[in-house]
This record gives structure tokens, sequence and C-alpha cells, in this order.
């Protein structure tokens, strides 16, 4: 509920002063009379002061400050709203060459996340959900600012999102580039940059560095990233990452490490795993249920590892998406670790997040000025039910109680 | 030809008095409108119409007992058994009575309470008192009696005398410049030896600071007593919208009173047998009484008090 006029609620200091008024002990009328002897004999045996302490406020009184009650909420002029603000959906690219400097010193992801909370702020404090791939949705509100840390944070992706499908009004892209990009009901914001070398590709001698103008072979730098473990992994999983991050020159590092290659994290129950399952890595038979649950339905990316039951029923036990793989919080047995390894690498390959020392040059090349279109805004909000008349109409009643009650 | 005298003194401190009655809502002065000054002339007129037919069980007082003889005239029901006329009544067998004109000398004296507790009530209670003073004063003129007022002024009581018919106006006058203030009232009236002089008293006020016996000490030594007692309407009926702290203009005494059904039922009771008492003495001793509302048109409580019947 809002208040379209939040001042008139000053009103209600006059209900009060009226209760304040018939609630506080009243002290009776002096009046003056020739008959005090009389009084005086009428008096005698009557409770002394009793004037004061029985009384009580009349009830067309306590009725009739209920009618200004309302009459003041009805001034203030609330209503009530199905939403309380509008939502925006921001689909968010994260490629490496989003991680690029500017001449600012930002990144070219900074830049443009500053840019769309600018342009939504100026139609209040919206509700925005931001989207990306290899990452969970997750809403935040205009006044909360941009998301940067919790962007940051995630591994790069490998792909931009898929703009095109989402051309709908509330929608805004960001990216560092219009390039072929041309929305036609959402918006667009693009961080732009000017041209940024660096590395490029990986080659058989080296990785390929561009300069600006041409390229040149270079030795690979150390440190080709981590790979980000999280708790309550099945002990199956837990191994295999471990080897596989030394196959393939990785470091592995708890969850909450900056941009790393690839995080593996325990997802929250599903439903309960039946026992003596197969499970299975693509086509590959790899170990068996001995309990625990599968993933929660819903679990975004390619299925890497499931759980097949004697008449068929399957159970995703782990996906894979860009940069992350999420597994289920189950038992496994009777392994076999080749078919592990060869199930789960190829999965993990796929899944590993690009080095975000490598972009493609047309990443690194300028990337123009930047490009803040505001795109239609989203479904209007239901109209706000007002309750001014529903309150004069109870404020009316309230009078007209009030008024029955003192002429009774 | 009038005189005013100022006749004993109780006095307070200047202003004190006057203070009292108007600190609280009430009405302590008196007022004669032209038209009210109508309405007291057509009053008398038609009293006078009235005695010349001789209606009324009370227009006998105001025609018998005096000292010159008229006329005669058949006896009527209520009529004084001292004036029917024997020696007719032997030679005719029919019963006359002689009627007598009043002496010039004959004297009324009518005395007014201007006390305090004579301002309670926005109505006026004096106001109401004053107008049926007014109302004798014009008819005791009109049958050449010489009429005395008293009041009190401060708590001095004051006298003034008026003797003809053209003083009228004067005594209205002087009935004008009566305030409800001081502490003393009826009883200071009563005390005054003059009143010894008069055949005729007529006390109007409250009451309220006088007993039955005070006032009915003068009824042997008068040819006539009218009693006239006055009521705010807040004195009448108790109210029913709380408790109050009652206050007496005259002693500034208080009263706190809660606003309970049955003290208020209580307070009625007593105000009713106090009426009462006076109302039984008073008929007791053939005196003419009535207790009014003050408020009221003068007529209801000078019908009563001239004994005029209807």
């Amino acid at each position: 509920m809002e208040l379209v006029a939040p001042l008139a609620l000053l009103t209600l200091l006059v209900p009060l002063a009226v209760l304040v008024l018939a609630l506080a002990p009243r002290r009776p009328r002096r009046e003056a009379t020739g008959t005090l002897e009389i009084w005086r004999r009428a008096v005698q045996g009557a409770p002394t002061g009793g004037s004061s302490r029985r009384w009580r406020p009349p009830a067309w009184i306590v009725v009739a400050a209920a009618g200004l009650v309302a009459w003041s909420f009805s001034l203030a002029a609330p209503r009530l709203e199905a939403r309380d603000a509008e939502t925006y959906v921001v689909l968010v690219d994260r490629r490496p060459r989003m991680l690029l400097e500017l001449e600012d010193g930002r990144s070219r992801l900074d830049a443009a996340l500053t840019a769309v909370v600018e342009l939504l702020g100026e139609r209040g404090d919206a509700r925005v959900s931001w989207r990306t791939p290899g990452a969970d949705a997750f809403e935040t509100r205009v006044s909360d600012g941009a998301p940067f840390a919790r962007l940051a944070a995630l591994p790069p992706a490998d792909r931009a999102p898929d703009f095109e499908a989402f051309d709908e009004r509330g929608v805004v892209w960001v990216t560092c580039t219009a390039g072929t990009l041309a929305p036609l009901r959402a918006g667009l914001v693009t961080s732009g940059g000017t041209a940024v070398r660096g590395f490029v590709g990986v080659g058989p001698d080296g990785w390929t560095f561009w300069d600006g103008s041409g390229f040149e072979v270079r030795e690979a730098p150390a440190d080709p990233g981590v790979v980000a473990l999280g708790e309550g992994l099945p002990e199956l999983v837990d191994a295999f990452v471990r080897a596989y991050a030394v196959a393939r020159g990785l470091g592995v590092a708890p969850m909450g490490a900056r941009s790393p290659r690839l995080e593996v994290t325990a997802s929250a129950r599903g439903p309960a795993l039946r026992e003596g399952a197969r499970v299975v890595a693509g086509t590959r038979p790899v170990a068996v249920v001995r309990g625990g649950f599968a993933l929660p339905r819903g679990a975004v990316g390619r299925v890497v590892l499931e759980a097949v039951d004697g008449d068929g029923t399957r159970a995703a036990l782990a996906v894979a998406d860009s940069g992350r793989v999420l597994v289920a919080p189950c038992e496994l047995g009777e392994l076999a670790p080749e078919d592990v390894a060869l199930g789960l690498g190829g999965v993990f390959d796929e899944a590993l997040a690009p080095d975000a020392r490598l972009v493609p040059v047309a990443g690194r090349r300028s990337q123009g000025e930047p490009v803040v279109r505001a795109g239609e805004p989203p479904e209007p909000l239901p109209s706000p039910f007002p309750l001014r008349a529903p309150l004069a109409v109870v404020a009316a009643l309230a009078f007209a109680l009030a008024a029955w009650l003192r002429g009774r | 030809m009038s005189d005013e005298r100022s006749i004993a003194s109780g006095r307070r401190a200047p202003g004190e008095s006057r203070r009292a009655s108007t600190e609280l809502e009430g009405r302590a002065d008196v007022r004669f409108t032209p038209s009210l000054r109508r309405r007291l002339e057509a009053f008398a007129a038609r009293l006078e119409f009235l005695r010349r037919r001789r209606e009324g069980a009370g227009l006998a007082t105001l025609t018998g007992g005096g000292q010159e003889w008229v006329d005669l005239r058949p006896y009527r029901e209520g009529d004084d058994l001292r004036d029917l006329d024997w020696s007719l009544l032997a030679r005719s067998d029919r019963p006359f009575v002689r009627v007598f004109q009043r002496e010039a000398a004959e004297r009324w004296a009518i005395l007014l309470d201007t006390s305090a507790s004579m301002g309670v009530g926005t109505e006026g209670k004096l106001q109401s008192a004053a107008e049926v003073a007014a109302c004798w004063c014009a008819v005791g003129l009109e049958r050449g009696a010489e009429v005395e007022l008293l009041w009190l002024d401060e708590d001095e009581v004051r006298a003034r005398r008026f003797t003809r018919r053209t003083e009228l106006g004067a005594a209205l006058q002087t009935l004008e410049t009566c305030r409800a203030t001081g502490r003393r009232g009826l009883s200071a009236l009563l005390a005054e030896g003059r009143l010894a002089e008069s055949g005729r008293h007529v006390v109007l006020g409250d009451l309220l600071d006088v007993e039955p016996n005070r006032v009915l000490g003068w009824r042997e030594r008068v040819q006539d007593l009218v009693v006239g007692q006055w009521l705010a309407r807040v004195e009448w009926s108790a109210p029913a919208d709380g408790g109050r702290r009652w206050t007496d203009p005259e002693t500034r005494a208080e009263l706190e009173a809660p606003g309970d059904a049955s003290v208020r039922a209580r307070y009625e009771t007593e105000l009713s047998r106090w009426l009462e008492g006076w109302r039984a003495v008073c008929g007791r001793h053939r005196v003419r009484y009535g207790c009014f509302e003050a408020g009221r048109p003068f007529e209801e409580a000078a019908k009563v008090l001239f004994g005029l019947r209807g």
C-alpha cells in the first residue's frame, strides 16, 4: 500500500486530540446554584470524587474518533498495488572481452553495468533481474546499485547471452559493442572502449599475441587458473575434480576465488534417489547409487551425470554450464575409474570457462562509443486500487453512527 | 412623591459581591423592555377590570379591609364574612357585603430578594421576580395604595416609596437598578421594622436564605401576605450531563456532586420535599404562595399570586 498524499496523515492529530481530551480525567464543570444545601444533603452517602473516576468516554466519541481516523487516511489517498515496482530483465554479456579495461581503468563490464543502472534509475526504484550465461538469475533493486562484485566473481562466460531471443519490452541487453545487434523492443547498453592489445589464441608453440596491428607468438603465461570446489561434494566427484585439475595444470581453491575457470558445487536436495540405480556419464555407466538425493527440478545446465532406474526413470545428478558444474548430494559406489575419467573429463573440458586472458581479435579491437538506448518499458503495473472512496464511506458511516448514538 | 433611603448596612468590600455573581454563568440584572411594559400595563388593566367584576378569590383582599365604604354587592363564595352587612341580611334575608375603597394611607411593602443567588441561571431569577414586583407596583398604585419597594444594594437595604399612579415609571426604573449581588437576602429585608407600617407584604425571591417562620412571622400583623418563589432551571432539575462542582454565589462554598442518577434523584427528592414544606406552611397560614421557574412569562406567576382563576 502506498499513500499519494502522506502529509494528510497529519490530520490524525485531530482524532488523537479528540481521544486525548475524551480520555483525560474530566474535572466536573463549575456552576453556580442557590440550592447548595440541598445538593449537600443529596450527595451525603455518595462516593466522593466518583464523578471523575467513573467517567468513560461515550461510545459516540469513540466512534466519531474512529471516523476521523478513517477520514484522515482517506485524505492521504492510500492505494493498493499488485506489485510494488516494475521488473526489468538485464542480459549481461560476460565474455572475457567484457573484462578488458577502458582508459579510465574500469572494465568494460563495470562501465556497462554503471550505465544500465543509471538508465533504469530514471524510472524509479525498479526491480532488476540479472541474467547471464553460466549463472543463476538473481534479482536486485535499482537502488542497490550494479552487482559488480557478484558478476565479477563468476567464471567468464564462453558465450554471449542469446540476445535475440529476448527482444522484449522491459529487457535490456548489456554488451561491449552494438555490432549487429539491433533490438526492436529491448534496450541496449554498450560499454564501447578502445582497442586493447593481448593474447588472442593458443598455438602449438605458445600463445598468439596481438599488438594492435600484427601477431606474434609468445610463451604461454603461467597461472592457468583455478577450479573452485564447493562443500559437500560426493567423494567420487571431489576426487575426480582434484585429479582433473592436476591433469589440466589448474589449481584448486575453495569457493569465492575470483574468476575461477570452473566452479564445482553441491546442489540442494532434490528427489530422493533409489539405491542401486545406474549412474551414467553421457552414455557410459560409471557407478551405482548408494543413496542421497538427485538435483532439484529446474537445475539449469547440460546434464552430465544421471541416475537410471531399472524402469528407465532418470534423475539428474550433475549439470554443467559455462564455468560451473552442479552436483547432487548423493553417494555413489562400485566405481569404474577409467569410465569416470572418460565420462566426466570431456564434460569438464566443455564446461571449463575460457581463460580471461584470451580474447579474440574482434573483442580486442575498438568497440566504438558507448551506447545507451532505452527500450520499451516493462508491462505496465496493474492500476493501483484506490482506497480513498471506501475509507470516505467508512468515515461517513462512522459519523452517522456517532450522531445516532449521541441522539439516542 | 417618592423617596429612597438606605436603612441598614452590612457592607462587604465594594465589587466583591458583584464579582461573585458574574464569575459564573448567570443573569444578575433587570431590564424592562417596551413590550414588557405594555404587557404589565395590560395585565394591570385586566386585573382592575376583574376587580370591578369582583372575580377571583384573591381580589377580595385587594378591595376588602379598607376603611372607606363605597358600595354593597351580593355575597359570593369566598368573601370575607367580616364584610357581611348583617343588618341588611336581617332586613332583606339576602346576604350583601360591603365594598370598601382603601384609604390613601394604605401601604404595600414589596420585598425583592437581590442576593447573589438570584443571579443563578441564564434565565434570570431576579428578572422574573422583578417583573412580578413591577406588576404589584402597577396594581397598588392603580388602587391608590402607597407602595414601598425594598431591596438590597451591596448588602445594604434600600427602600423607595411610591404614592402616585404616575410614579409607575419611576418604580420600574428603580427595579432596573437592582442587581443580584451580595450575601444578604430576604432575611435582611424581613428584619426591617418599617414593615409594620404596611398592611400587605409581597415577598419575592428564591427563599433560599430564609425560613418559612421568618416570613410567616408577619402573617398575624398584616392583612395580606403573598410569597413568590423563583428557581433557575439548573436548580429545578439536576443536570444529567455529568457531575458538577456547585458553587454557592453568596458564600462561595463549593461542593462536588457526581453525575450519578441516584444522586440526581436524591436531589430532586430533597428539593420537592423542601418546596412542599413551603407550600404546606403557607397553605396553613392562608398565605398565597407560588413557586415558579425563572424565565417563564410573568403573567403565569402573577395569576397565581394575585389569586386569579384560570
